[in-house]
């Protein structure tokens, strides 16, 4: 169980606890940022939930509106500059598959995680995937894919990252990603797991 | 929101019941069975259409 | 000619036999083609096929001619004619050739376009409530109703629809006659969660509609449940020879956890197939990804009600717990038919039948729908494979 109450609250689903503790908190003078780590280690303990197969799809999407709503509570009060984030990571579903549905529960768990996450959609084409991860100097890419028939795309994007020049680490993510999979692609990092993507990440920005 | 709903738990095939449009006929002189079962089948054609946009 | 009669008819037998948990005289073989494979075998760019209806009812002829010993086929190459989406505004649907590359597979756009607040209409009478509201609302060309525009995409979209599943009909037809093919399902219709998640809320529209309007998804779905029975039955225009197509969508795990998914997904659901059985018409439970957690669950169907299909769920469970009650069909990766060697494929193909197929009630065909990954050299193994392993 999370140690803070704000957290409990959050990986609890309890969302009338959540928006009255972060109100409550607010006026007795807590700093925003200190809250957004607290909505942040509930975030994560939902990740595990998830991975360890005691939360379901539904409840990561509930987590996410709850946590949409807290921070629209909490921005208001963040001064310009105020918000620090872990790192930036490009994102997208790769050209020719349009499934985001997975993707987006990504970039809630990263966002939620305290990554500033650049979501480039869906349907990305290899020069955009680089374009995106130069200007943003990002060590780490995550790329989504659902379609079996999408495989030669999400391999050019990954190749496209390689042969940029830049020093960006490439993820890819999606139910059909095995060991096969990794070794056409030649992606670094790969999961069929949503949470995995925070944890990857971790990893990366370590040692970025 | 909300607008006024011309018709309220409509049966699946129906998009104007038969009964409402016999009432507005009036007096039918010749074989209205033949002529309801004609309404009921291109009714059921536009149900299938509006539904077609959704089933899918 | 004759001949081709009598291959329908040992097709159509064989297949019922498969269907009735009979042994055959060899596991039937059917494949779900997407229109994007067909399109490919055919030769033809995705644009053509999808805007070109004669050339999209040509390619299937043209997979036929290409790919012998093919005995089932769904109809032409795609689901759905791209003209005719132009010809109303469709919001939701990219095509090849128009906003996309000629070769790129179509895009759908999900949005809630069914809001919350259309509940109680939709409740109260979901056909008028589709034609007033939720069609202007997703076809830029309906938008202002009574406009001439709007009046004109309304009879184009009547037109178009009725031309495409004419020419569809009259296609199916001649490759009955021409290739003795038994048509894969006749009809099609949804989970009713489907139809609400699908199309109307999208997933994070019903994923919170379950915890901040329980009621209403219930009383939505309890109001679907003999819309999509009528909906099944009506599209096979009564035919109860051949099976009902259920893609089944949002009921995969991890959807939803048990309790939803035994409370929202599965009385509704149970109720259409009980529904379309008791007209004699069976449903292909086309149950993508993984439904391991469910079996038991689906076990309570009446027996023979339904062909359960294996895509990622467990097949030695699934085989377990619905084997001899219901058959079985799928289980072939779909990344084996994209990335696999002919040999690997057959020795796939062998492996499933000996353990899955011997007491009958089994169709061999992959667990996915097939894209145009598929290597065209893959299928040929898959069915030779299936011809030689297959036999009773
Ligand atoms: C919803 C859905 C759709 C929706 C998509 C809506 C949307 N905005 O995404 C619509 C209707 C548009 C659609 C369209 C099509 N679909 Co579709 N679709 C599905 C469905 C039912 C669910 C997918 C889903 O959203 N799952 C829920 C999400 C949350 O799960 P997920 O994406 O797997 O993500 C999880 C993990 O994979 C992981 N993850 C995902 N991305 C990433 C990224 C990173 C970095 C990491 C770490 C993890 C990660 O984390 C997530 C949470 O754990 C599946 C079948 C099924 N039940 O799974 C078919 C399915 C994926 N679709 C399929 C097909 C064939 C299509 C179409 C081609 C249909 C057609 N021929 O008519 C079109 C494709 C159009 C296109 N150009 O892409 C096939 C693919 C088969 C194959 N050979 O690859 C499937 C498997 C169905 C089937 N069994 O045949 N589809």
């Amino acid at each position: 169980m999370a140690k803070d109450e704000l957290a409990g609250a959050i990986a609890g689903l309890d969302q009338e606890k959540v928006l009255s503790l972060v109100k409550e908190r607010l006026q007795a003078g807590v700093k925003p940022m200190e809250l957004i780590g607290n909505l942040q280690e509930g975030m994560a303990r939902v990740g595990d939930l998830f991975e360890e197969g005691e939360f379901f799809l539904s409840e990561l999407i509930l987590c996410g509106e709850i946590m949409k709503e807290a921070m629209g509570l909490l921005e208001p009060e963040l001064a310009a500059g105020d918000r620090q984030y872990r790192g930036t990571i490009v994102i997208g579903t790769v050209k020719g598959d349009i499934h985001d549905l997975g993707k987006n529960i990504v970039v809630m768990l990263l966002r939620g995680a305290g990554y500033k996450v650049i979501d480039l959609g869906v349907d990305v084409a290899p020069e955009k995937f680089v374009q995106s991860a130069r200007e943003n100097e990002t060590p780490l890419v995550a790329m989504s894919m659902l379609l079996t028939s999408a495989m030669g795309t999400m391999k050019e994007c990954v190749q496209a990252i390689k042969e940029s020049g830049l020093n960006t680490r490439v993820l890819i993510g999606g139910p059909i990603i095995d060991d096969k999979v990794m070794q056409f692609s030649g992606a670094d990092y790969g999961s069929t797991i949503a949470s995995d993507a925070t944890k990857i990440a971790e990893k990366v920005f370590k040692t970025a | 929101m909300s607008k006024e709903l011309t018709f309220k738990n409509l049966p699946p095939a129906v998009c104007v019941p038969w009964e409402v449009k016999a009432k507005e006929l009036g007096e039918i002189k010749g074989d209205a069975a033949l002529i309801k079962k004609e309404w009921e089948n291109l009714d059921l054609m536009g149900y299938l259409y509006i539904w077609n946009w959704v089933q899918r | 000619m004759a001949e081709k009669t009598s291959l329908f008819e040992e097709r159509k037998k064989r297949y019922q036999a498969a269907m009735n948990l009979e042994k055959p005289d060899r596991v039937p073989i059917r494949l779900n083609f997407s229109g994007e494979f067909i399109t490919k075998v055919a030769g033809y760019t995705f644009q053509e096929t999808y805007y070109d209806w004669q050339k999209n009812n040509d390619a299937t002829r043209k997979m036929l001619e290409k790919i012998s010993d093919l005995e089932m086929v769904i109809g032409g190459a795609n689901l759905w004619w791209a003209a005719l989406h132009d010809a109303v505004g469709a919001k939701y649907l990219r095509f090849a050739g128009r906003d996309l590359d000629a070769e790129t597979m179509f895009q759908y756009v999900e949005e809630p376009y069914m809001l919350p607040e259309d509940y109680d209409d939709f409740i109260e009478n979901p056909t008028e409530w589709i034609a007033t509201t939720y069609l202007p609302r997703i076809h830029t060309e309906l938008a202002e109703p009574g406009s001439y525009r709007a009046t004109a995409g309304l009879i184009k979209g009547a037109f178009g629809l009725a031309q495409q599943l004419g020419s569809g009909a009259e296609a199916m037809a001649s490759y009955q006659r021409d290739f003795g093919v038994v048509p894969t399902i006749t009809g099609i219709s949804k989970a009713p969660f489907d139809t609400l998640a699908d199309t109307l809320r999208g997933l994070s529209g019903i994923m919170l509609d379950l915890y901040q309007r329980p009621e209403k998804v219930k009383k939505a779905l309890e109001v679907l449940v003999p819309h999509n029975i009528f909906y099944g039955m009506a599209t096979a225009q009564g035919d109860t020879d051949f099976p009902v197509f259920m893609p089944l969508h949002r009921g995969a795990y991890p959807f939803m956890k048990m309790e939803q998914w035994v409370e929202f997904y599965w009385p509704s659901l149970k109720q259409v197939v009980e529904g379309l059985w008791s007209n004699g018409k069976r449903t292909m439970f086309y149950a993508e990804n993984i439904w391991t957690p469910y079996l038991e669950k689906i076990a309570e169907l009446p027996e023979k009600s339904i062909i359960f299909h294996v895509d990622q769920t467990d097949m030695e469970k699934a085989h377990q717990v619905l084997g001899g009650r219901f058959c079985l069909s799928g289980n072939v990766p779909n990344s084996l038919l994209a990335f696999g060697k002919p040999e690997e494929v057959k020795e796939y193909v062998k492996r499933l039948l000996d353990k899955y197929a011997r007491d009958g009630g089994f169709i061999l065909d992959a667990g996915a729908v097939i894209l145009d990954d598929a290597k065209e050299e893959n299928i040929r193994a898959l069915i030779e494979a299936g011809l030689e392993y297959g036999v009773y």
